[in-house]
């Protein structure tokens, strides 16, 4: 099975590095660089796996995507990574509480960011 | 007998200033300088001591030849023609005159308030304003307590206590009002949940709203509201001083039994969220009368009380507000009484993206071997 991800990043560039990085893998790769269009497209596309930067422009932010996935019957099965450029403890945990999956904080390293796909999808 | 000591608690404000500040007393003669002018304006210190001009001055000041606010050239020393340029204002106590060197634009706090209109005589009418009422009260207080305890043993200080209580928060306005225009706090790296904000200001300022008979509302909670990133010691002050600044304005001149309702509302705007605090006047209409204040013996309670409103609170407010990238706005009318708007930015603050991107590029330089391997190997 061929899983979709979405990569919703506003900074293009980390956006690119990490598209990049998950090409190695068998994936079909989508991007967003706001809030709602993530959210548009999460519902559109429904991957298996959503990559969220935590802040992003548009009035919604990885958090309050991340807990709109958990809490809808029909999206609550994708995973969710966070990207974060926060590392504080309190971020970790509101991340956790709004049901995320695993939590990746920036400068994150490529090969982290493998495994952690892997592991969630179980390939 | 022995007088007790009272330190004279606006000048250790004024000690805190980075703003070199001279005053001069009736006579002339400088009755202080503040330790910025001691470091900055030393000569000055030493030559103004006794000046002839600066007496002279003072002498068309008291008479009332020369109003204050005044911008002069004072001469420090006339062999070598040196002079000081500033400007005279009235000072803290209200017959003595301060002296504000113009120099001071350039260092420290001052160039950030210069910039902002926020000018040094505003500040020392601002101190004046605020800091006063505080000090006097602590010092009728212990007055009061000297006299009682001549007569009594008194057990009870609470009132002291809480005159103490209210200056300290004055002066940590204070400081607060310093920071924030000395940029020292500018930070924005906190998770901000408005809702849990908006309600401890709500809870703090609880015992002052049951005293003056305020009712809070909080309205537009809802989970939907996205999280602000800033400072949320800075936020929660900003909204604490307006709230309170609010609920103080709220009872004047209105009669104690009426109890007023203050709501607080929280909404997204676009990518603002928008929190207003509004003041909707006496609950059950409309029996607010502003020409019966005097009248009522009750009434001159909530007067004094009043008159300790808090001036450093609003301009320290909407400068932590603007810092945040939002604004705040105040309107007030007779009708829709007063309506305080902050507009913050949501989502993500202006991030150092170079930085970041800089940095998980070395992350990505660091791995880039073993992720080649790894495709290697994916591609055997």
């Amino acid at each position: 099975m061929t899983h979709h991800i979405l990569v919703t990043e506003d900074q293009e560039d980390i956006r690119q590095l990490i598209m990049m990085t998950l090409e190695f893998g068998d994936y079909i790769l989508h991007e967003a660089d706001n809030g709602p269009d993530a959210w548009r497209q999460v519902q559109n596309i429904r991957p298996s796996l959503v990559l969220l930067d935590i802040m992003m422009p548009g009035g919604l932010d990885g958090y309050q995507i991340c807990e709109k996935i958990k809490t809808d019957a029909l999206l609550s099965q994708i995973k969710v990574i966070l990207l974060t450029a926060r590392g504080q403890q309190s971020d970790r945990a509101h991340g956790l509480k709004m049901g995320c999956d695993a939590y990746l904080v920036k400068p994150f390293s490529p090969l982290e960011l493998i495994d952690t796909v892997e592991n969630l999808l179980n390939v | 007998m022995v007088e007790p000591y009272k330190p004279n608690l606006t000048f250790l404000i004024f000690d805190s200033l980075s703003i070199p500040l001279i005053i001069f007393n009736v006579a002339g003669d400088i009755s202080y300088a503040n330790p910025a002018a001691v470091k900055i304006e030393s000569e000055a210190v030493v030559k103004l001591k006794k000046s002839a001009q600066v007496q002279e001055i003072i002498k068309n000041v008291l008479m009332g030849k020369l109003d204050l606010p005044a911008k002069m050239d004072l001469t420090i020393d006339i062999s070598k023609s040196k002079i000081i340029s500033g400007t005279f204002v009235r000072g803290p106590t209200g017959v003595d005159v301060v002296f504000l060197p113009e120099e001071s634009k350039n260092i420290g706090i001052n160039q950030e308030l210069s910039t902002e209109n926020f000018q040094v005589d505003s500040t020392i009418k601002l101190i004046q304003q605020d800091l006063l009422p505080s000090v006097n009260h602590l010092s009728d207080q212990i007055v009061s307590f000297e006299e009682k305890s001549s007569r009594v043993e008194v057990t009870d200080f609470s009132g002291i206590q809480s005159a103490i209580q209210e200056l300290r928060n004055r002066l940590n306005s204070l400081v607060d009002l310093t920071r924030v225009f000395g940029d020292e706090l500018k930070v924005f790296n906190d998770l901000m949940i408005m809702p849990q904000i908006v309600d401890s200001v709500c809870i703090a300022l609880k015992p002052l709203a049951d005293k003056f008979q305020i009712q809070l509302t909080i309205d537009g909670v809802t989970r939907e509201l996205p999280q602000i990133y800033g400072n949320l010691r800075l936020i929660y002050r900003a909204i604490y001083e307006v709230l309170h600044h609010t609920m103080l304005k709220s009872r004047e001149g209105v009669l104690y039994k009426e109890w007023m309702q203050i709501k607080i509302s929280l909404m997204t705007t676009g990518s603002f969220l928008n929190i207003s605090i509004h003041n909707m006047g006496a609950v059950s209409r409309p029996n607010i009368s502003r020409d019966t204040v005097g009248q009522n013996q009750s009434l001159s309670l909530i007067s004094e009380k009043v008159q300790q409103t808090t001036r450093i609170g609003i301009p320290m407010a909407r400068r932590i507000i603007e810092l945040h990238g939002g604004t705040m706005k105040i309107s007030a009318d007779d009708l829709r009484g007063s309506f305080v708007l902050f507009e913050l930015p949501t989502g993500a603050p202006v991030k150092p993206a170079a930085e970041l991107s800089m940095l998980q590029a070395k992350a990505y330089a660091a791995d880039m071997s073993k992720l080649f391997e790894r495709m290697r190997k994916l591609k055997k």
